[in-house]
């Protein structure tokens, strides 16, 4: 947590602005007289008839966006505004790159090499745009990434599934995909570049449409870097823009993409609004699962070894015991606080949560009475965790996955011990283990290295302090759905794995065969709040809330706790969000399997830095009934998340 | 809307945030270009009122919109400063960023170089956190994806950062293994 904090410190520390107080009334007065200037020139949406009924006097006479460029430049450069202006060129300044259309297209110098090239050469403002498909094959190109406005006033999308123009004259589609030239068919973004044509980017390519269609390699795969293009002494840059905002079109209408199902975009002017869908061609749509087996020799068969030895399993509750009685207000607890640095796991011999408190002080919690135990153990407690806890049954050890390596408890022995610095994160920049789940029949526990360009499995066996790779999972690649390790399913063996593109995976960990399905997912990331795993709560269980408040989700998981239905392949199995004070997630979600309950510890309610209190809830896996189970020591205003 | 009802939502808004939209702007350029970025960004709200989310809402959705006028400044400037090179030799600093014009401490520097190295969308996630102190579910909202997502990528970049500064510093020594005294792994 030292470099972290550290960070933040200086960060803050850099602040050029720390104190809102610092902006003067004088910048304040400035601003606000640029401003109504601006306002009383310009034409609010909807509203156009009553601005064209206002005096010519009122309007913009000559300042605001478009010219904004000029004070700086007159500050020491006034002579050489008087040459752009009398060249007619002033359109190069404007800042609105939808607006410019009268300078040669750029070509990008920089870029080392065209790998195909369509129709090269016609480097002028935006014609006819090339030959595309009306019809999408997929519905993934209605799941919109990027948003711009060409100099022509069409509408161009980077979607899941190739680029997609949109005359908004007629409302048709033009859609571009690797079957139209793209080297790939995700497209990270699109830009509109200074000459109005358009630029898209994928993973290490980008793409010119201009009345063409070029392509370019990039030795840089990950396409949220910027690329520098020049031509004749100009540079832009082409980069990212994932605000998700929207553009507005010559016409004033607002575009973004559309948060209902099915996706698109949706765009709106003073009250009317008009939804673009890219029709789905269904003769040739693909199926909504697709399953994807390894090659020969790319998935190391390490998981199909039986070798998972007996594990004592705690079953019952002792005599006298009630776990339904919620436990003393006054006890001693684990410290809550941001809830990234809490984890727990489900010790099966002891039968108690093992619990890692902000303090990284050790806790359990026994689930029959509902009390915490600090446990003061020998030996170095583990960092910051990146996958958090996972009970190793057969080694009965509970294994503590951090950015700086792997620490395993012995609850027998009430000892952590450091065990290595995992080939995952073995240096600074490099990633840790994501998300880690026990496999019981191999006995090993399963963890992933995600990247922003690959997701790989390994195996950890405890007992050997030993790491396989065993296989790549996903290549960032074409689609940036960054697949992430929730769980696993010991009713169907299968590995759970959830995107934020309403993609679920099912992997079959000993053969690496992927099944892929499209349906409403939560997008729950990197393993936090805990996946659940454990013989009473076969499904994987995410915590949804404002932490996954953008996009689809927000409709589709409201305020509730989901599991994975193995049967229906679906996440239906949902409960309300217990409590009445918002939470947004817990910071550990453990599988209680003598009680047949999820225990939900220390709810989260979402500032800052995901602040929790020290609660503890369950929720009944056959009922799905919520009960209380330590009330937190100061209890919040029940006002939801910040 | 109607028009006095819009002017009148449009002020308030404007009343609430002016001061954070100026600073957001001030902590990425110059005094002069964070008034017309500010400035062109409320005029966006303006003729988006419809649009601007309601109260609490409103703040991010405006960093939204400043990111990308300030995205379009940034484009400008370059080219403006590349054409001025061309037609009179006339010399325009490359940047007008805040680095230019504040003598800044030499480790203020050296966090804000590092983080200048990082991925556009990773600097502003973070500055955003920090500077900005937008509640990870408001930043989520505007990158599109989850609150936790942002939760441990800020935590990824701050190890970045560690990372990168660790090895900038005069003197560092990259470590092949975990050191003696990181035992338990802590960081």
């Amino acid at each position: 947590m030292k470099n972290h904090e550290d960070i933040i410190d200086r960060m803050t520390a850099a602040n050029p602005v720390p104190d809102l107080g610092m902006i003067t009334d004088g910048q304040l007065a400035e601003l606000m007289l640029q401003v109504e200037q601006d306002r009383t020139a310009s034409t609010r949406t909807g509203e156009r008839s009553l601005e064209a009924q206002e005096p010519p006097a009122s309007r913009r006479t000559g300042r605001g966006p478009r010219s904004r460029w000029f004070k700086p430049v007159v500050a020491f450069a006034s002579a050489l505004v008087a040459v752009l202006v009398v060249l007619g060129i002033v359109g190069l300044l404007r800042s609105d790159p939808a607006a410019v259309v009268d300078e040669p297209a750029p070509s990008p110098t920089t870029v080392p090499s065209a790998t195909s090239t369509m129709a090269p050469g016609t480097a002028t403002a935006p014609v006819a745009p090339p030959p595309g498909a009306s019809t999408a094959s997929s519905d993934r190109t209605n799941r919109i990434r990027s948003l711009a406005v060409a100099g022509d006033g069409s509408l161009w999308a980077a979607t899941a599934d190739g680029v997609v123009r949109w005359d908004l004259d007629t409302q048709t589609p033009t859609i571009y995909t690797t079957d139209h030239g793209l080297p790939s068919g995700g497209a990270a973004f699109v830009e509109t570049g200074p000459d109005g044509s358009v630029w898209a980017r994928g993973d290490g390519w980008m793409a010119r449409f201009d009345g063409a269609l070029t392509t370019f390699s990039i030795p840089n795969g990950d396409p949220f870097q910027p690329v520098d293009v020049e031509a004749d002494g100009t540079t832009w840059i082409l980069q990212p823009d994932m605000s998700g905002f929207g553009v507005v079109d010559a016409d004033g209408t607002f575009w973004a993409p559309s948060k209902e199902a099915g996706g698109g975009i949706v765009g709106s002017n003073g009250g009317q609004t008009t939804r673009l869908v890219v029709p789905v061609d269904e003769s040739t749509a693909a199926s909504s699962t697709t399953t994807i087996v390894p090659a020969a020799g790319e998935w190391n068969p390490i998981l199909a070894d039986t070798r998972a030895g007996p594990a004592a399993v705690a079953s019952t509750c002792p005599a006298g015991a009630d776990p339904a009685v919620a436990g003393s207000a006054n006890q001693d607890r684990p410290a809550a606080g941001w809830a990234g640095l809490l984890a727990g796991a489900f010790d099966n011999r002891t039968g108690r949560i093992v619990y890692l408190d902000e303090a990284r002080e050790t806790w359990t919690f026994d689930v029959c009475t509902n009390t915490w135990l600090q446990l003061r153990p020998t030996g170095e407690v583990p960092g910051d965790l990146s996958a958090g806890l996972v009970y190793d049954a057969d080694s009965d050890v509970t294994v503590a996955f951090g950015f700086n390596g792997v620490s395993v408890y012995d609850a027998s022995a009430n000892t952590w011990a450091y065990q290595n610095h995992n080939p995952l994160g073995a240096g600074p920049g490099q990633f840790a283990p994501m998300g880690a789940v026990y496999d019981p029949v191999s006995g090993l526990i399963v963890t992933t290295e995600l990247t922003d360009g690959y997701l790989d499995a390994w195996a950890y066996d405890a007992d050997t302090n030993t790491w396989t790779l065993i296989g790549r999972l996903w290549d960032g690649g074409d689609d940036y759905v960054w697949f992430e390790l929730l769980g696993y399913s010991r009713e169907a063996d299968r590995l759970i794995f959830t995107s934020v593109n309403n993609l679920t995976a099912l992997v079959d960990p000993r053969t690496g065969t992927k099944t892929i399905i499209e349906t409403a997912t939560p997008g729950i990331d990197l393993v936090w709040p805990g996946a659940q795993y454990g013989p009473a709560a076969d499904s994987t269980f995410v915590a949804k809330g404002t932490w996954v408040h953008g996009g689809v989700f927000d409709q589709q998981f409201p305020d509730q706790i989901c599991g994975f239905d193995i049967n229906t392949s679906t996440w239906t199995l949902c409960v309300p969000m217990p409590g009445s004070s918002g939470y947004a997630a817990f910071a550990a979600m453990v599988g209680d399997p003598i009680n047949d309950r999820l225990v939900l510890v220390h709810g989260v309610y979402g500032n800052f830095w995901g602040r929790s209190d020290d609660g503890v809830w369950a929720i009944a896996l056959d009922t799905g009934e919520t009960v209380e189970l330590l009330a937190p020591s100061e209890r919040r205003e029940p006002t939801g998340p910040s | 809307m109607q028009p006095e009802v819009a002017d009148q939502r449009f002020r308030e808004m404007y009343q609430a945030t002016e001061r954070d939209v100026l600073a957001y702007f001030l902590r990425r350029t110059d005094a002069t270009s964070a008034r017309d970025g500010a400035a062109e960004t409320y005029l966006v709200a303006w003729r988006r009122i419809d649009d601007v989310p309601a109260e609490d809402e409103s703040l991010p959705w405006l960093y939204g919109v400043a990111r990308r006028v300030l995205a379009n400044q940034r484009r400008s400037y370059k080219r403006y400063a590349a054409l001025g090179r061309k037609l009179s030799g006339i010399g325009v600093p490359e940047d007008p960023s805040p680095e230019v014009i504040v003598l800044r401490r030499s480790e203020d520097q050296e966090i804000l170089d590092a983080v200048e190295r990082l991925r556009p969308e990773d600097q502003e996630i973070l500055r955003l956190a920090v500077w900005e102190e937008l509640p990870h579910r408001q930043i989520a909202e505007m990158i599109g994806t989850s609150a936790h997502a942002i939760t441990q990528r800020i935590y990824r970049i701050t190890r970045q950062l560690s990372g990168e500064i660790e090895r900038s510093s005069p003197g560092a020594v990259r470590r092949t293994g975990p050191p003696a005294s990181e035992g338990g792994g802590g960081s």
